[in-house]
């Protein structure tokens, strides 16, 4: 799941960063509006974390710049003064959430992990395929009962998998979705992570749940499932 | 006041209805009292009867013989118009007429209806003296005034009304435009003072009254709307930064880290409260100010000298970013007010300079006597300030460039506490930039000699 944060303190950005990082997101971040606003346009987020008070374009512009550009990724504001005033003006210009400064990092996780599920078919906490489970919370990651242990890429891409589950994904997708900005998309990286997590979820299952789909991408569904 | 107004006629027409009665009254008497002079004594019932028959209105007439020793009144002659009544005599005429004096009464007859009596001696005649008695029934001008009254008493009301609501149809007009200004400072709170009264045509008192209104309100609203913005500044200013060090935290927590990560945390954190410590000293600082004044102890001090003072501690800082800090003309000046306080403002002046100009930019300063004034002048090669932004440089948390000055680490508060400082030492400052070429700040201080 792939963040972009727009905030111009390199501080609060500084720790969102790690700290969504680390929670195995990709994540990347503009210092002010224009260039939020442009990032938000040019790659498809799962997530806006969008501040404010911002220089050269303020964060209730952006917010309706993106919003009248028909991009209806999940939008947390970040705000300084929880006037209702300021709420009620945020959420009409199309943000999904907000969250009053200074906020703690769990609640920020918490907030995340629920405008992300609002994406799913299924508003249930644990992602689900045939026997497979994943938990977003806990990242504990079980099939028919057994734990599987993934690194943090294996992790993201697997959760991208399940929250689009019976939907065709094209290698672009994924890189954009589960590596940030920084990444080099020419590698075959995809390729081999994929290649990764099928040792690890499918090897010595009667049934598979990572397919390909032959010069498109790939995609996860259970086998009674038609696409 | 209809009431009074309204008794006040009554009364006068009482009164000259009464009068002209008693002109006819005197006149008649006299009438009759030639005639009576001419006649003797017993001719006098046919002439009495003769005049009192043909007049109008109808006339009374009764004379009394008085008895020799004029303790006894006897009824002598009575016009036939008197039918069976008699006229009465109050005591209070008969001493008058006893003393040859005319007298007029108001009399009620033995039916109770009032009469105007006049009462007036006739000379001896034979040994008698006699009381002369006119009356007239009071009922003409009683049915008169009775008339008048009731027209009175229903025109009254119906004046009352009709003046009630005249009265309230002009207040209502001239009023209208009070109503207005009262319903809009109704609607007027602190949340919303876009109100504004409809102006008011014409140049009276209340159109004045309006717009002074309307003056008061955009001040108001100006004043609210800075308090507001001052608010949110603050709290941005200081949320920001406590929002970053409990961030760092939470998230450093979350996972073993190795020592370096730790002690970076730690450094990051310092420089964190370093920034709310500078915030919140200055913003203590300008509350004082602002809320009692700081008391300065004005004094005589050597103005050049605290700028050395200043140069020495701040030049290492301007030496480890690469600024050449250089002292021009310094003239000896004397100044008045409190040193630590000036050298505050100094401090700031060159610690903005410092912090806007690149590596390898210059500073000059210079210290001179102009007029009645030490003319302090900083010069320095940085970015600039953009036209536009220029007038409000000396106002709270404003900043041409919101990202750059808070890494640079600026309160947002310096060149406020600056001009406040400059101007309670009842100086000005002054400042001049072009974008890309760099900056000039002008101090003016009284000089004390």
């Amino acid at each position: 799941m792939r963040i972009l944060i727009i905030e111009d303190d390199k501080k609060v950005a500084g720790f969102l960063k790690k700290g969504l990082g680390e929670e195995h997101y990709a994540v990347d971040v503009a210092y002010d509006g224009e260039d939020g606003a442009y990032w938000a346009q040019a790659n498809d987020y799962d997530l806006i974390i969008l501040d404010i008070m911002l220089p050269k374009k303020d964060g209730m512009e952006v917010c309706k710049e993106i919003r009248h550009k028909n991009i209806a990724t999940p939008i947390i504001m970040l705000t300084v003064q929880d006037t209702l005033e300021d709420k009620i003006k945020g959420l009409d210009e199309g943000a999904d959430d907000y969250l009053t400064k200074p906020f703690s990092f769990e609640e920020v996780l918490a907030r995340v992990r629920a405008l992300l599920r609002r994406t799913q078919k299924y508003k249930t906490r644990t992602l689900k395929a045939v026997d497979l489970e994943l938990d977003p919370v806990t990242r504990k990651i079980t099939r028919a009962g057994k734990k599987i242990t993934l690194t943090g890429k294996e992790y993201a891409l697997l959760e991208y998998l399940m929250r689009n589950k019976g939907k065709v994904l094209t290698e672009a997708m994924i890189i954009e979705h589960v590596w940030d900005i920084n990444f080099d998309s020419l590698t075959n990286v995809v390729n081999v992570y994929v290649h990764h997590l099928r040792q690890k979820i499918d090897k010595g299952f009667e049934e598979k749940l990572i397919h390909t789909v032959r010069g498109v991408g790939y995609i996860m569904k259970e086998e009674d499932e038609d696409i | 006041m209809i009431l009074i107004f309204g008794s006040i006629l009554y009364l006068s027409l009482k009164k000259s209805l009464e009068r002209g009665l008693d002109i006819s009254l005197r006149t008649f008497e006299e009438e009759l009292r030639d005639a009576l002079h001419i006649n003797p004594y017993e001719k006098w019932n046919d002439v009495v009867n003769k005049e009192s028959g043909e007049e109008i209105p109808l006339m009374y007439v009764q004379i009394m013989k008085i008895s020799e020793n004029g303790n006894r009144s006897t009824i002598s002659i009575r016009s036939k118009t008197l039918k069976s009544g008699y006229l009465p005599l109050s005591k209070m005429a008969y001493a008058k007429a006893m003393r040859d004096t005319i007298s007029f009464d108001t009399l009620r007859d033995r039916d109770n209806n009032p009469l105007r009596i006049m009462t007036s001696p006739i000379e001896r005649k034979g040994g008698f003296s006699f009381i002369l008695q006119i009356a007239t029934p009071l009922k003409v001008i009683s049915s008169t005034l009775d008339k008048f009254l009731f027209i009175l008493l229903i025109s009254g009301p119906i004046l009352l009304i009709f003046s009630a609501f005249g009265g309230y149809l002009f207040v209502k007009k001239a009023f209208s435009p009070v109503k207005k200004i009262v319903r809009t400072a109704k609607r007027i709170t602190a949340e919303n003072l876009s109100q504004r009264i409809e102006p008011i045509d014409g140049k009276d008192e209340i159109g004045e009254l309006a717009e002074t209104f309307n003056d008061m309100i955009s001040r108001l609203e100006m004043s609210f709307k800075q308090t507001k913005q001052f608010s949110s500044d603050v709290s941005h200013e200081l949320k920001t930064p406590l929002t970053a060090i409990r961030g760092e935290i939470e998230v450093t927590l979350r996972k073993e880290r190795e020592i370096e990560g730790y002690k970076n945390i730690l450094k990051s954190l310092l420089e964190e409260t370093g920034k709310l410590e500078t915030i919140v000293e200055n913003l203590l600082f300008l509350s004082r100010m602002d809320s009692q004044g700081i008391k300065f102890s004005f004094r005589k001090f050597a103005l050049d000298e605290s700028l050395l003072e200043v140069f020495e501690k701040i030049e290492k800082i301007a030496e480890g970013k690469g600024v050449h800090l250089i002292l021009k003309k310094i003239q000896e000046v004397n100044v008045e007010g409190e040193s630590n306080q000036v050298e505050r403002a100094i401090t700031n002046l060159i610690g903005n300079a410092i912090k806007y100009t690149p590596e390898g930019g210059r500073i000059e300063m210079s210290l001179e006597e102009e007029r009645d004034s030490a003319k302090f002048t900083i010069k320095d090669t940085g970015m600039g300030i953009p036209e536009d932004a220029l007038p409000y440089i000396f106002d709270r948390f404003y900043r041409v460039d919101k990202a750059r000055s808070r890494e640079t680490g600026g309160s947002g508060l310096g060149l406020a506490i600056v001009k406040w400082i400059v101007e309670a030492h009842r100086g000005k400052i002054e400042v001049k930039s072009k974008v890309g070429e760099g900056t000039i700040f002008v101090v003016f201080l009284p000089l004390k000699h």
